[in-house]
């Protein structure tokens, strides 16, 4: 009896010295067999056990039991120890050239000018503005009559229309959707209208197709003060604090009084080059409170409604905001322009 | 308009530093827009007598002169080297000192020139910018003085309302107003004989619309010949050629009072008599120009009894123009309707300066003045006796109407909190008359130069000009609130430029403008195409009928600069006649995308052309995100597409997307070789169905079960009509299909081709058991070979 105990603790000595020597889990495996297998011999004595007196069988089989649980516990343990060494080994041949290039795949972009008067958009819609459009065949009521310029008005000269048979239109400015908006509603309201425009005039500043951003606000009280204010938090946001704003008088057949905002030079920072002409401004909308004579034509009440209304160049907005100097170079599309917005 | 300072200071006390009255000019509306600094500004460029002439001592032409540049008696003359020809002692003209910069950009400096020192530069019109002459000195008149800058020629932008700026003395009026100074007409005194001058002349007027009011002066035996330096070099300022005195006499009282004039050889008016009337049909006349004009009968016409001598207001005919034999003058001053002027100007296309001030409306009550301001000059310049009175045939004589002015409305309007004396001040600064104030209104009667004030809101815009924009207060309205009305097409071409920016397009935008050959070469329809009456070229002469055109234009371009590789979209119109009377004309929205070149180049993968499944993988997931499901997809014949590599998928009978291979012909026809895939997006057919309309459906909570099958059918049979057997089969318990694989090659009969489809099934109530998928199985593939003799492909 002391013998067989003997024995198996002779057993599980040498199979943890066997556990402890394998290299491998190839070699561990061979080990767990050959130790707890089925032909192993603490199997065999596991059966034996069964021919012994009660109390030897306890006595016996606890000592079994123990040195079982040691071996599995450190065929375990050792099982670990290699799979871990196993990955490292695999981890560290792992490794990939970081600095060659990601997997490419097309990187899409909106149009600079789209970028823009989706700015544009978002800083006056922030403010309670909402969208209004129009079309781009006009006739001539909505794109000068309405609008207080008045036939043969030299005024008229400003914009150089492209003519449709019969006496339909390209628009020249979004104003007429002014009048479009003003017509389908009544005030109070508050649109801005962006959209493609047309004038037959081309250099390097003027495109005979461009796109302008019209803003309009009708209601009780409406102040010149009011527009200032609106513009100037608008110039503000969409080139920066830093930038001051002035506001001159000027003139536009359906404003009065009309104004040209000018920001200070963003090139320059207001010392004066060549492109703000030396005068360290830049001129970036045209605005006015809404004439009488356009409320009179939409059956508006002059006397009990005021307004202001503005309009920009997306272009000319989107020049000065990235510093591109040809106005064509953004109905060019060239794959180099493009990638760099 | 451009004007010298020097001269505009002449009509008020403007004697400040050239910077503030500019920052004046501008912050009043009149926008400067150019200066041709003459050293007014930078005192680099001053007035100078050459005292004296000595020979060069190497070079032949050249000549060193000594002349006197400062103000200061005490200082030494400057030595100049000078090659000008014609130059002689007394001489006062420009001189540019080292440090100048002339308009061109050149910087002067002391320097040597062939052996002899030269301390600055005598300089030439051109060379100052003053006028196109390069070939002697600037001539300078006493009213330059000796060491100070020369001069700065201004222009400043007039805006259509405010002809009454086009003058030295309109500027003057209205900077003596914004700057608070006093302003001075011209001071003069005609000077004349006691002959009547309707012994000279007689003036009928016929067509009394065109022309309500016609003044004129007869100046007898005058002597033609150049200017006099002052006159020359002011009208240069102003950047009129120098003609001779009279003609320079007209124009320089164009430029300081504003109203045009014209000045006739009167012995050649038939007997000397002017009748303004309409001209005929098809009436000729030569004008000064030397062009034969055609008239209307809309036109003013300027005529003696025997032909027409001018065409009215707008230029002179050349029978009757001041020659150098001219010895007797008719000086015409007349008023003519603005609107019939701009008519035939811009009929015969000709702007001149008379033309310009009379469409926008000149001081109908004062042409006289400048009638007598020309009599003067012409005795003064060129001679002669100015008989005794004018001639005036006057029309309705018309007054400034007066105009009521709400304090109040003021203060609404600007935002601002003026007092009636405040407004009345600024009122009368512009020279307008207060009939009657009290302590709400003001009746304002304005001055008769002024021909835009003409209701409230006129001198509302006064007032805020003069009071200046920069002290009224900014402040923050509060925006009425208002529902937007929902724009379902706008809605969907925002969200399809997201889609497709997102999906790897870059975007483009391309001209409206086409013509109608690039039309034909894109196989698009030309018979509904708009046509511009008055295109800027051929090239833009029509509004493109499809978005094609544009596309073929960007990727030629781009190929050109080597950019064949191209992924581009753009949503914007195309333009259509459509023939109805009440809106002839149709604008449709679209998006497009093309792919053109190769796939994105990486080293893991070569990089392959796209092709016909790369754009309806786009076409898929963009209508997918838009929320857009088509119901079919059907082959689509297009002229401009490939004929086998179209298709369009639809929905309720529209076409919501028709895509594939651009017709290799068109292609070719742009010179572009290698394949274009497009996708044309009809978003009024999108907008309607373009709305994500999410429902949630449970997650199945019992496992689902997976099986491949690989069919062989014949490769003809679509793919779609396998898939949707296979689906109809299927039925419920089918949750997703993927076709994985396509096969045609060796190890099935020629003529076929193997599809394998990977089929997850899943009951919502119950997990499947073996039987039942077997016997779906089954029946999937009993109803495939039923109905395309498709069988289950054997390895
Ligand atoms: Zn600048």
């Amino acid at each position: 009896m002391a013998s067989l105990i003997e024995e198996i603790r002779a057993l599980g000595t040498q199979a943890l010295a066997d556990i402890r020597a394998a290299a491998s889990l190839e070699q561990i495996e061979q080990v767990r067999v050959a130790v707890m297998g089925r032909k192993s011999r603490l199997t065999q004595l596991m059966r034996e056990l069964g021919a012994l007196s009660e109390d030897e069988r306890r006595k016996a089989g606890m000592v079994l039991n123990e040195v079982k649980d040691a071996v599995a516990d450190e065929l375990k343990k050792r099982r670990a120890a290699l799979e871990a060494a196993a990955r490292a080994r695999e981890i560290a041949g792992q490794s990939v050239d970081i600095t060659l290039p990601g997997r490419a795949r097309l990187f899409g972009r909106r149009h600079p000018l789209v970028q823009v008067r989706r700015q544009i958009e978002e800083i006056f819609i922030s403010m309670g503005f909402s969208i209004a459009l129009g079309p781009e065949i006009e006739n001539d009521f909505h794109n000068f009559a309405a609008l207080n310029f008045p036939d043969e008005h030299p005024a008229r000269d400003m914009q150089d229309t492209f003519y449709l048979p019969g006496g339909w239109l390209l628009r020249t400015h979004t104003s007429p959707v002014q009048i479009r908006a003003m017509l389908a509603t009544t005030p109070p309201l508050a649109v801005i209208a962006p959209g493609r425009v047309y004038r037959a005039d081309a250099d390097v500043t003027h495109s005979p197709q461009f796109h302008q951003v019209e803003g309009l606000l009708v209601d009780r009280r409406v102040t010149l003060g009011d527009l200032k204010g609106v513009l100037e938090a608008f110039a503000h946001r969409m080139f920066g604090a830093q930038y001051q704003t002035r506001f001159r008088p000027s003139f536009f057949p359906f404003t009065e009084p009309s104004a040209e905002m000018d920001i200070g030079c963003v090139i320059c920072s207001g010392v004066g080059c060549r492109v703000c002409g030396g005068t360290g401004w830049l001129e970036i909308l045209g605005a006015g409170m809404v004439h009488p004579a356009v409320f009179e034509n939409v059956g508006y009440d002059p006397e009990k409604w005021t307004g202001f209304a503005f309009g920009m160049g997306i272009e000319r907005i989107a020049m000065l905001k990235y510093g591109i100097n040809d106005i064509r170079l953004f109905f060019e599309n060239d794959k180099r322009f493009l990638e760099q917005f | 308009m451009q004007f010298s300072v020097r001269w505009l200071q002449r009509y008020a006390d403007l004697d400040m530093p050239v910077q503030q009255l500019l920052n004046g000019l501008t912050m009043a509306g009149l926008a400067v827009e150019g200066v041709i600094d003459v050293g007014l500004i930078s005192g680099k460029i001053v007035a100078g007598e050459i005292l004296d002439i000595q020979p060069h001592s190497t070079a032949k032409k050249l000549h060193v002169c000594s002349v006197q540049a400062s103000s200061d008696p005490a200082v030494p003359p400057l030595r100049i080297v000078c090659g000008a020809p014609g130059m002689k002692v007394g001489d006062r003209v420009p001189v540019a000192l080292p440090g100048a910069i002339l308009p061109g950009g050149r910087v002067i400096e002391r320097c040597d020139i062939r052996g002899e020192w030269s301390e600055g530069m005598l300089c030439s019109g051109a060379e100052v910018g003053w006028n196109k002459d390069g070939s002697c000195l600037l001539q300078l008149d006493a009213a330059y003085p000796i060491g100070e800058g020369v001069d700065a020629l201004v222009d400043v932008g007039v805006t259509p309302n405010r002809p009454d700026c086009l003058s030295l003395l309109g500027i003057a009026r209205d900077m003596g107003a914004y700057f608070r100074r006093a302003v001075h007409p011209p001071k003069f005194r005609c000077i004349e004989t006691m002959d009547r001058t309707d012994d000279f002349a007689k003036i009928a007027v016929e067509d009394k619309d065109g022309c309500p009011r016609y003044t004129a002066r007869v100046v007898r035996n005058v002597r033609v010949g150049p200017s006099p330096v002052w006159l020359a070099r002011a009208v240069e300022a102003a950047g009129i050629r120098s003609i001779n005195n009279i003609v320079d006499v007209t124009n320089f009282v164009l430029i300081e009072l504003g109203h045009p004039l014209h000045a006739f050889d009167l012995d050649k008016i038939a007997a000397h008599t002017v009748i303004v009337r309409r001209a005929r049909e098809g009436e000729k006349l030569v004008t000064l120009d030397g062009v034969e004009r055609t008239l209307t009968p809309e036109d003013v016409l300027i005529t003696d009894p025997t032909r027409p001598i001018a065409l009215a207001g707008i230029m002179g005919g050349e029978n009757s123009e001041i020659s150098d034999s001219t010895i007797n003058v008719l000086l015409e001053s007349a008023y003519f309707d603005p609107v019939r002027i701009r008519k035939t100007r811009r009929r015969l296309d000709i702007q001149t300066d008379a033309s310009f001030r009379f469409e926008r409306g000149t001081d109908r009550e004062n042409i006289h003045v400048a009638l007598n301001r020309a009599a003067q000059l012409v005795r003064e310049v060129a001679g002669g006796e100015i008989t005794r009175g004018f001639l005036d045939v006057v029309g309705a004589r018309t007054k400034p109407q007066p105009i009521t002015l709400r304090i109040q409305r003021v203060n609404d309007i600007l935002g601002a909190d003026l007092e009636g004396s405040q407004i009345a001040d600024i009122l009368v600064a512009i020279k307008c008359e207060i009939t009657h104030s009290d302590h709400h209104q003001l009746v304002v009667v304005p001055p008769s130069h002024r021909v835009d004030l003409l209701r409230e809101i006129d001198l509302i815009e006064e007032i805020g000009r003069l009071y200046g924009y920069e002290r009224i207060r900014a402040t923050v309205p509060y925006l009425p609130v208002q529902t937007a009305a929902e724009n379902p097409l706008q809605e969907t071409a925002d969200r399809i430029g997201e889609i497709l920016a997102a999906e790897g397009l870059s975007e483009v935008v391309t001209y409206s403008f086409t013509d109608r050959e690039s039309l034909e070469r894109a196989r698009q329809s030309t018979a509904d195409a708009v046509e511009l009456v008055n295109p800027l070229s051929r090239q833009q002469s029509v509004l493109r009928t499809s978005l094609l055109v544009s596309f073929l234009d960007v990727i030629a371009h781009n190929r050109k600069h080597g950019n064949a590789d191209l992924a581009i979209f753009e949503v914007a119109k195309s333009y259509h006649c459509v023939g109805s009377k009440d809106v002839p004309y149709q604008e449709r929205q679209y998006a497009m995308a093309a792919l053109a070149g190769r796939t994105p180049t990486h080293w893991s993968e070569p990089p392959r052309p796209w092709d016909f499944f790369d754009i309806k993988g786009i076409v898929e997931r963009v209508l997918r995100r838009l929320g857009a499901a088509p119901e079919f997809i059907e082959r689509k014949g297009r002229p401009d597409f490939h004929p086998g590599r179209t298709a369009c998928f639809t929905r309720e009978g529209r076409d919501l997307c028709v895509f594939g291979q651009v017709n290799p012909e068109v292609a070719a026809a742009w010179e572009i070789r290698g394949d274009i895939f497009l996708a044309e997006f009809d978003l009024e057919a999108l907008a309607p169905c373009a709305r994500p309309r999410i429902g949630f459906r449970p997650l199945g909570q019992f496992p689902a079960v997976v099986r491949d099958l690989a069919l062989v059918a014949d490769r003809n049979i679509p793919a779609g009509e396998l898939e949707l057997t296979l689906r109809a089969a299927a039925g419920d318990l089918l949750e997703s299909l993927v076709l994985f694989d396509v096969y045609e090659g060796d190890k099935i009969p020629e003529g076929k081709r193997s599809l394998a489809w990977s089929l997850t099934l899943r009951a919502p109530d119950r997990t499947l058991t073996d039987g039942e998928i077997n016997t779906l199985i089954e029946h999937i593939l009993s109803a495939l070979a039923g109905k395309h003799r498709a069988e289950l492909r054997t390895l």
